[in-house]
């Protein structure tokens, strides 16, 4: 069974809806650079999730595993399109490391006498270092969230969770099966979505990639 | 001794989801990684640190800190704002400080629209004190306008009410050469930071 817990950032308050199209006029790259743990093909998926989360606002996305302002055109999106694009409003950078992976050895070697009565169990604290700049490089918002994965593997942890969800969990409090990614993501969109629509608005308030006629 | 451990491993105070902590509580705690030194530094007598001739133990303490209020009391875009109040204040002072050093001896005034009358206090309350402890002098005086003024400035777009409130104050002579207004903006209920600007001798800068 895997748990996910946020320890910062991630849960912070959020005001603005992502299903809604919030960017009707946004251009973005997204940068998803692998390292840190997080292999190419990894980082990759996440660039294109996230593409098609901002793509679903209504914003026009390009993504890539680099800067193409140092890398040249190493892209995870499609190369055609981006010599067509429009000029690019805003550039969302995310990186992604493990901060520190425990295994408790203990934890294995009882789960081995209780025949998995008792959990195995290892966890995963990662952080993530989000930027975005404007079309000019200028540093329009930054912010760092960390959160916990904890993996606990036995038969007397699993059923007993299961068994939990079924008679005495609310929907939104079971723990077992995909819920943990499904959480993590749901607080990861929800978060870079209030991230780049908080840079839009700052963005527009310095008056740097202002929408035409939007005050300037 | 098995029996031992699986009672402290099992029981141990994890603040993640599980048998002790539902999602909902876990996820109003802001947790930490510390080493141990610094964890007893920071919550003192209650870590066990590694004896100063060391040990094979490697400690590392979660430390975490539960929201102040709980959640449902202020609407989320108020949590957003007040939960990050300081280090808000705190950035936009040292912001104007740096952009305007010219302006060390000038005495500061500050309001701030937000909608929640009860927000926009706390935010002028906690600017005054960033700016202060920047050393530099605020004062509870706040300019205004005249009702025709008032009337035009309230249908321009708020990008260009707040550069043409600036130029009326300073025409008025409602802020004088001496004055300096730090104006706190929220624009848009859908955004979770605050823009600031600045007027000085009726020229309107934004900072952030």
């Amino acid at each position: 069974m895997t748990v996910y817990q946020p320890l910062s950032g991630l849960h912070r308050p959020v005001v603005i809806d992502p299903g809604v199209a919030n960017f009707p006029d946004l251009h973005l790259d997204i940068y998803c650079p692998p390292g840190g743990g997080v292999d190419p093909s990894a980082a990759a998926d996440l660039c294109r999730k996230l593409g098609i989360l901002f793509e679903n606002q209504g914003a026009e996305v390009f993504t890539a595993v680099q800067d193409r302002r140092f890398q040249g055109a190493d892209l995870a999106g499609d190369t055609a399109v981006l010599t067509a694009r429009r000029p690019t409003t805003l550039s969302l950078e995310i990186r992604t490391r493990e901060s520190r992976q425990i295994r408790y050895p203990w934890s294995y070697a009882l789960a081995y006498a209780t025949l998995t009565l008792a959990p195995a169990t290892t966890e995963l604290t990662f952080t993530q270092d989000v930027v975005i700049r404007d079309e000019r490089g200028g540093l329009l918002v930054t912010d760092t969230f960390r959160g916990r994965i904890v993996r606990r593997a036995g038969a007397g942890v699993w059923l007993g969770n299961k068994f939990l969800d079924w008679v005495a969990r609310e929907p939104e409090e079971e723990l077992t099966g995909e819920v943990a990614a499904e959480d993590f993501s749901a607080d990861l969109y929800r978060q870079l979505s209030q991230m780049v629509f908080n840079a839009t608005m700052r963005a527009s308030v310095l008056s740097l990639g202002l929408p035409e006629g939007d005050g300037r | 001794m098995i029996g031992l451990y699986s009672l402290l491993f099992l029981f141990r105070d994890d603040p993640a989801p599980g048998l002790r902590h539902s999602k909902a509580e876990s996820r109003r705690l802001d947790c930490t990684w510390l080493d141990d030194h610094a964890a007893s530094a920071r919550r003192p007598g209650q870590v066990t640190t590694a004896p100063p001739s060391g040990d094979s133990v490697e400690r590392s303490v979660m430390l975490c800190a539960e929201r102040l209020l709980a959640p449902g009391v202020r609407s989320e875009g108020d949590e957003a704002v007040l939960r990050e109040l300081q280090a808000l204040t705190n950035g936009i002072a040292a912001s104007a400080s740096s952009r305007f050093p010219d302006l060390a001896n000038s005495t500061w005034l500050v309001e701030a629209f937000h909608p929640s009358a009860l927000v926009s206090a706390k935010l002028i309350f906690a600017a005054k004190n960033a700016l202060s402890a920047w050393g530099m002098a605020v004062s509870d005086r706040l300019p205004t306008l005249a009702v025709g003024d008032a009337g035009v400035l309230t249908s321009l777009a708020p990008l260009s009410a707040y550069p043409a409130a600036c130029a009326r104050f300073a025409a008025s002579g409602s802020l004088r050469p001496t004055d300096a207004l730090l104006t706190l903006v929220h624009l848009d209920s859908r955004e979770t930071i605050l823009h600031a600007g600045i007027c000085v001798n009726g020229a309107w800068s934004w900072l952030q």
